[in-house]
């Protein structure tokens, strides 16, 4: 699967990176919401996975923006953070969010949920 | 005060929570809900008001509520459908219920709304006998019927226990079955569950109550059922009772509801963790036996694992530990299995004893908490509090100062306790502004009436969508935010969306959207109030602003600075007085009050598309975590919410622009710097070699060049202006260890001060109020 991977912070973007590509994915990355914008639109990922907390546009307002976007309505987005206050959760899925996954993640975990959005 | 009198005040009090739950139930179902909750606790709420006027005899609201009530009555009964309610007549009759609360609290004679109640008691009527408006495309209405006939008669009887409520529109769905799936591995069968296939009943049941907006979360109900999946074989049926006729149908919406029968008891956690990640607790519960329970043996997790999902099989002994668990869990949860769960709770009374220690995670109706006991409490006694608090942060880094003075020895065993004193201090701290905390929604849910009646007297159409309506605040901030955001809100109704003619001219959707939402942003609130209108227009507003001589005729502000003119004291654009906003009062007002609380106002605009204000505010008044800098001598505080990192100047790094600014190169990024000691000081520029990297409310980023850090701590934010005076640069002051007074600087105001590099601070020392 093509996945879009959003983190500002270099290491964790690293990391989940290198877990979806041994797992044979095909990865675009992204620095932060507004950038992920960006490749969203030319790379047309099958899932997206971002961080929460970023500069310019964080996770939850890239979230909003994809699903207003026409392409942007049905690709699963998972928000990967260190968040898991339920209000956080919740506005999480106002915006739109498919999942919510709590980091440090385990790697099979998200190799599995990735799994099940295939068709 | 009598008794009576302040039994009647306690009443009206009750009577405001009373309408904004009222309120909030019937904008959900406005907004689609068919939650069978929205409609009793909207009924709960008119029942009370009628209740308690009943007993202060007032009459009119009575009667007016009564009308309501029984109008409200016909849903809960099931006589009118949830979905086709009235739920604008709703609304408008829980603003006439307002009214007629604020009326009795006057004393004022009150309009008993006798055309309200009419339409009130055409409801049942009207709605009974339901029309059939099968118009369009009849064929296909029929063909929709029909499917959701079939998909209604397959039920196999006794694939789930039958929920009394529902009718027996169930049927079994496999995503195995689905014509749109593509071949994958079928599911292992776990052993044990051979036995279990023939009395289903006996596994653990998952009802799953999605909200209408699944699809739109891009959630694929088959994603859902896999994850179940994984966790052991069962059996899965659709409920296709929601589903409304295919006129009323918005395929965007999901209608279905699904429930899920393990052939084993399965453990709580090992469903919650599934579901958990897509679903909120309300949307799915969990029933009848679960893992370690069930008589007939548990389903192991791991073993009943698909061959489809690379899920890394659980060893025994986890799987076993994971039963034990759930054990503990499942308790929690025995007041909502669904009938089955008899046999298995029976034999175990000792440990109900656990189910109040258990948090409650499923949310079945059966299954509620019991309300949480609460009381009121004086506002003042909070706030001496808050101060007390705030005099014990002082002492405390007092302490700290003292200990630091004293030998090795003697300051290590001090600080031991200091360093415990400081973490009790800020928790008491946190626990202090907990109580004071409150959601926003408070105000926000005053603004959907606001909109409403906006709309009719401008004749305009227009919708609010709230969002982070939930996010908690100091109360003294709340009551503050009512009147700037009403006015923003009315500025925007006015001035910013036009009238449905012409907004279809310019190929706008009839209906504007004001959009008002709260977030917590680097440790403040940021309240926006965006609306999908004209814009500002920017070329009239100068003009005004020339006319006014708010601005030089010969001066060519820009875009932004423009924009910014609509905060200037004394200008109107209007083109007439209007009822609406025409009352010499602006949005200068609305700057004044947020300044006044710490915050600051901004706009944006859009110009032919929307318009957007932007307040944040400090989320306490009190209280802040700061690094202590020094620079030219002196001592200042920057708040560390804003900090985003701080560094070592190197030459290398700085260039200057023509301009004579100062920039440094960082992260790929170009950041102005604002040397400290020259913006707030009167002396010369010197080379300060510490970078402080902050962010602004705007999230422009700006490089505070100070001469070193000295730490961090609590400061006890104390105003200037109430004690001092306005110093430009500066938002507050606070009382350091030593006992003398530091700057808290207003990072929003420090690329503007770096572009400009004068020396404010001297200025504002001729202000001295003292």
């Amino acid at each position: 699967m093509k996945i879009l991977a959003i983190d500002d912070t270099k290491t964790l973007r690293d990391l989940l990176c290198m877990t979806l590509r041994s797992a044979g994915h095909d990865v675009v990355e992204a620095e932060n919401g507004e950038e992920g914008l960006a490749r969203f639109q030319e790379a047309k990922p099958d899932v997206v996975i971002t961080d929460l907390n970023m500069p310019i546009l964080n996770g939850i307002e890239f979230t909003r923006e994809c699903r207003a976007r026409p392409g942007g309505e049905q690709t699963p987005i998972i928000i990967l953070t260190t968040e898991n206050g339920p209000d956080a959760k919740a506005e999480g899925r106002r915006a739109g969010a498919t999942a919510w996954m709590v980091k440090p993640f385990e790697p099979t975990t998200l190799l599995a949920l990735l799994e099940r959005f295939k068709n | 005060m009598d008794f009576l009198d302040e039994l009647k005040q306690s009443f009206f009090q009750e009577c405001e929570e009373l309408l904004a739950a009222l309120e909030a139930r019937l904008q959900a179902l406005d907004e689609g809900s068919t939650d069978p909750e929205d409609v009793n606790a909207a009924f709960r709420a008119i029942h009370s008001v009628k209740g308690g006027a009943g007993a202060f005899g007032f009459a009119d609201l009575v009667n007016f509520a009564h009308a309501f009530e029984a109008s409200l009555d016909h849903l809960r009964t099931g006589r009118v459908p949830v979905q086709e309610a009235p739920t604008g007549l709703f609304l408008r009759c829980s603003d006439a219920v307002a009214d007629l609360v604020a009326a009795a609290r006057n004393g004022e004679p009150a309009n008993k709304r006798a055309d309200l109640i009419a339409e009130l008691e055409r409801v049942g009527q009207v709605l009974e006998t339901p029309a059939k408006t099968e118009q369009k495309a009849p064929e296909l209405t029929a063909i929709f019927d029909k499917l959701i006939a079939q998909v209604a008669s397959g039920t196999v009887p006794g694939a789930a226990p039958e929920p009394v409520s529902a009718p027996a529109e169930e049927t079994p769905w496999n995503p195995d079955d689905d014509p749109f799936e593509n071949p994958r591995p079928a599911p292992a069968v776990a052993p044990p569950a051979a036995s279990a296939a023939a009395r289903p009943a006996q596994g653990t049941v998952v009802r799953i109550r999605p909200h209408r907006d699944l699809f739109r979360r891009g959630i694929d109900p088959r994603v859902l059922l896999r994850s179940l999946e994984a966790i052991g074989p069962l059996t899965i049926t659709a409920d296709v009772a929601a589903v409304p006729s295919l006129q009323e149908l918005d395929v965007g919406d999901c209608c279905l509801q699904f429930d899920v029968a393990f052939e084993g008891a399965v453990p709580r956690e090992a469903i919650a963790n599934a579901l958990d990640m897509f679903l909120d607790a309300q949307e799915f519960s969990v029933g009848g036996p679960e893992g370690g329970m069930a008589p007939s043996g548990a389903a192991p997790v791991g073993a009943a694992a698909p061959g489809g999902a690379p899920e890394v099989p659980a060893s025994l002994a986890a799987s076993l530990a994971a039963i034990a668990a759930s054990a503990e869990a499942s308790m929690a949860t025995r007041n909502d299995a669904e009938g089955a769960a008899a046999p298995a709770a029976a034999g175990m009374p000792a440990r109900a004893a656990n189910d109040a220690g258990q948090p409650q995670r499923g949310g079945a109706p059966a299954g509620r908490a019991k309300q949480v006991g609460s009381i009121r409490v004086d506002l003042d006694r909070i706030d001496r509090l808050m101060n007390l608090v705030g005099e014990i942060v002082i002492t405390q880094s007092m302490l700290a100062e003292r200990a630091r003075m004293l030998t090795i020895d003697e300051g290590t065993k001090l600080a031991d306790g200091i360093l415990t004193l400081t973490r009790q201090t800020r928790e008491l701290q946190d626990h202090v502004m907990a109580v004071r905390a409150q959601p926003v929604k408070t105000v926000f849910q005053r603004m959907p009436r606001l909109v409403r009646e906006l709309a009719q007297t401008l004749g305009k159409e227009a919708r609010l969508v709230l969002s982070g309506e939930n996010t908690e605040v100091d109360k003294t901030v709340i009551e503050e935010l009512a009147d700037p955001l009403t006015h923003m809100i009315r500025n925007s109704m006015d001035h910013g969306l036009e009238t449905a003619a012409e907004r279809t001219a310019n190929g706008k959707p009839a209906e504007g959207v004001i959009h008002l939402s709260a977030e917590h942003r680097a440790g403040r609130i940021v309240i926006s109030v965006a609306d999908d209108g004209r814009g500002i227009n920017r070329e009239k507003l100068l003009a005004k602003a020339r006319s006014k001589g708010l601005v030089a005729p010969d001066a060519r502000p820009s875009p932004q600075e423009i924009d910014e003119i609509i905060f200037a004291p004394g200008l109107s654009t209007a083109d007439k007085v209007t009822d609406v906003s025409g009352r010499g009062v602006g949005m200068d007002v609305v700057r004044r009050n947020v300044e006044a609380l710490g915050g600051r106002i901004t706009v944006d605009s859009d110009p032919g598309r929307g318009c957007r204000f932007t307040m944040s505010l400090p989320l306490t008044l009190a209280v802040l975590d700061g690094m202590i800098v020094r620079s030219a001598g002196e001592r200042f505080v920057v708040p560390i919410t804003s900090i985003v990192e701080t560094l070592r100047l190197s030459d290398d790094t700085v260039e200057h622009l023509p301009s004579g600014q100062e920039v440094l190169r960082w992260r790929n990024d170009v950041v102005p710097v604002a040397r400290l000691g020259a913006i707030m000081t009167d002396s010369p520029p010197s080379d300060e070699t510490v970078i402080i990297i902050a962010e602004t409310d705007r999230g422009d980023r700006i490089g505070i060049a100070v001469d070193d850090i000295l730490g961090q701590q609590q400061v006890v934010v104390k105003s200037l202006e109430t004690n001092y005076g306005r110093v430009t640069g500066a938002s507050a002051a606070t009382i350091l260890g030593d006992g003398l007074v530091a700057l808290i600087l207003d990072v929003d105001t420090m690329p503007r001060l770096a572009a400009q590099q004068r020396r404010p601070l001297v200025e504002a020392m001729t202000v001295n109020k003292r």
